[in-house]
């Protein structure tokens, strides 16, 4: 959905886009995660054709499908409450800009292409909503909240510098929790408050080696992985009875 | 230094669960628990999924099991025809638990149930143990205090199907070792844990074995209940995490040997008492969990 209607945007952005006002590629566009994986750093680097524009950097992580549920006290117990889902959810969730975002483009272009934290937070896509529109926005600032308590949503403080007015790089901090699929990275040219130029690369993370195998073996043959689980124990266990006997 | 968990999907330092399975493993050494009941909370409490924790643990369970088990068996510590009994009404138990647990994830109740369960399940049986251990320390001091008979005559040792157990030299009917397996079997599919610090004291008050057989017993059942229980998850749910299983159980396995050697030094009574007061602070602690008003008044999951 999200990568549909960044197309459908991309295309149908108005005032005469040139696609080249902004280049832009990823150091890395493959993020290993391994067995001793524990947050990466992305690169994203670039240069902007016209001088004295702005430029911001968005990255998305996988679509996911989230699911909040309030804590209510019943008889003085904190229970689980009603849960509202929301359906693709950026995974990851980095920008970072030259400018804070709401002084470089107009709240109706933010939100379109869903830029910055509240254009975020207006996005998010609940199922079948159970409740009125204050608690659904309370919803979904709790979900932004969490997100970016657990480092997946990162909304950078510091301006991204432009080199000779131009050549920009930036450094998004992956945290060793990112979930695994396809990531985007689309970086907007800015000028005059209107986007004149946008450009989109993909960045995949995946995970590789025995991290990898262990994974697909648990979820393609769970049967032979569970008998190999079980028997790595009860060799390990005899082991640690047989060495400890020894002595 | 870091390990990536394939099916957790996330980083944990090696030495952490190194130095937990170790800690762990010397609790469980001492006392002659599996000490599941503090591993998953913790677990859960590092940031593990609940269901990675409780299936992660249940295969854990059997090689730590297994490393105790031998043991008692060379010193003639197991009771196999008493286990296998408990191990009939365990797979019934177990078999129920998994059907009891999908339930209440679908409801999304299942971490307030399992605190709820903790909270009851090791209040009530840390604070009877107490109050026992009290009893006989006071008894131990003051020989003039009656003294036990061998083992006491309650109304379940008139239920039909009776049975002679010569190890441990009881004959008594086999519904007792049956329903007391069945709740062990329950408390693992659900609790995540191997159910020794409720079977011990069942199998010494209830059931009225003797002491020497009760760990080995309780054991060896539970090698077989957790095996079924981790089959049953990894199949099922994929929640069985085999790096977390086998760290946790190199440090368990180093930790066990040091508990055990200390546990020696220990009378009965005391090691009873310590262990009830252990448990007592685990359930005190999840109650405070589940009754103080939370930092975060929301969860958030990721629905697969």
């Amino acid at each position: 959905m999200i990568r549909w209607l960044l197309a459908a945007l991309l295309l149908l952005t108005p005032h005469g886009t040139r696609a080249q006002a902004v280049l832009a590629d990823v150091t890395d566009p493959l993020v290993a995660i391994t067995t001793g994986f524990s947050g990466t750093e992305v690169t994203v680097f670039g240069t902007l054709e016209e001088a004295g524009a702005d430029v911001i950097v968005v990255l998305r992580g996988p679509g996911q499908t989230l699911k909040l549920r309030h804590k209510q006290r019943v008889f003085g117990l904190w229970l689980n409450g009603p849960a509202q889902l929301f359906v693709q959810v950026p995974g990851f969730y980095g920008l970072a800009a030259t400018k804070p975002v709401s002084s470089l483009l107009s709240l109706e272009d933010l939100n379109q292409n869903r830029l910055g934290l509240s254009a975020l937070q207006a996005s998010l896509d609940p199922v079948r909503a159970t409740s009125g529109p204050e608690v659904l926005d309370t919803d979904r600032a709790a979900v932004v909240s969490e997100l970016a308590k657990r480092g997946l949503i990162v909304q950078k403080p510091e301006p991204i510098r432009l080199l000779a007015g131009r050549l920009f790089k930036v450094n998004f901090a992956l945290p060793s929790n990112v979930p695994v699929g396809p990531f985007q990275v689309s970086v907007y040219a800015v000028k005059d408050r209107q986007i004149i130029g946008a450009i989109t690369t993909p960045l995949i993370t995946s995970q590789v080696g025995i991290a990898a195998d262990v994974h697909d073996w648990a979820y393609i043959h769970p049967l032979i992985y569970a008998l190999v689980s079980l028997s790595l124990a009860v060799l390990m266990g005899g082991f640690g009875f047989w060495a400890f006997r020894a002595r | 230094m870091q390990v990536y968990l394939p099916i957790a999907e996330m980083s944990i330092n090696v030495l952490v669960l190194l130095a937990l399975g170790g800690g762990v493993g010397f609790i469980s050494g001492l006392f002659g628990i599996g000490g599941g009941f503090l591993m998953t909370p913790i677990l859960i409490f590092l940031g593990v999924p609940p269901a990675v924790a409780v299936g992660t643990q249940a295969n854990q369970l059997v090689g730590a099991s297994l490393s105790g088990v031998l043991g008692h068996w060379q010193r003639g510590g197991v009771d196999p025809r008493m286990a296998g009994v408990m191990l009939g009404g365990g797979v019934i138990g177990s078999g129920l638990g998994v059907w009891i647990f999908g339930l209440l994830q679908r409801l999304g109740q299942i971490d307030t149930a399992i605190s709820i369960l903790y909270v009851l399940v090791l209040g009530s049986v840390g604070g009877l143990m107490l109050i026992e251990s009290l009893k006989a320390y006071r008894a131990a001091r003051n020989p003039s205090l009656a003294l036990r008979r061998l083992h006491q005559h309650l109304w379940m040792h008139g239920l039909p199907w009776k049975m002679k157990f010569p190890k441990s030299r009881l004959y008594i009917s086999v519904f007792v070792p049956i329903t007391i397996g069945f709740l062990g079997g329950l408390i693992v599919a659900i609790m995540g844990v191997g159910g020794g610090f409720f079977m011990i004291p069942a199998m010494v008050y209830i059931v009225g074995m003797p002491p020497s057989v009760v760990a080995g017993t309780s054991l060896f059942q539970i090698i077989f209940v957790t095996a079924i229980t981790a089959l049953l998850q990894a199949v099922t749910n994929q929640t069985v995490d085999v790096f977390l299983a086998l760290l946790l159980l190199l440090g368990g396995i180093v930790g066990t040997q040091f508990g055990v050697r200390f546990g020696v030094k220990l009378r009965g009574e005391q090691s009873r008492m310590l262990m009830a007061l252990l448990i007592l602070a685990v359930a005190v602690k999840l109650f405070f969990d589940l009754t103080l008003t939370p930092t975060d008044l929301f969860s958030l999951e990721v629905v697969r």
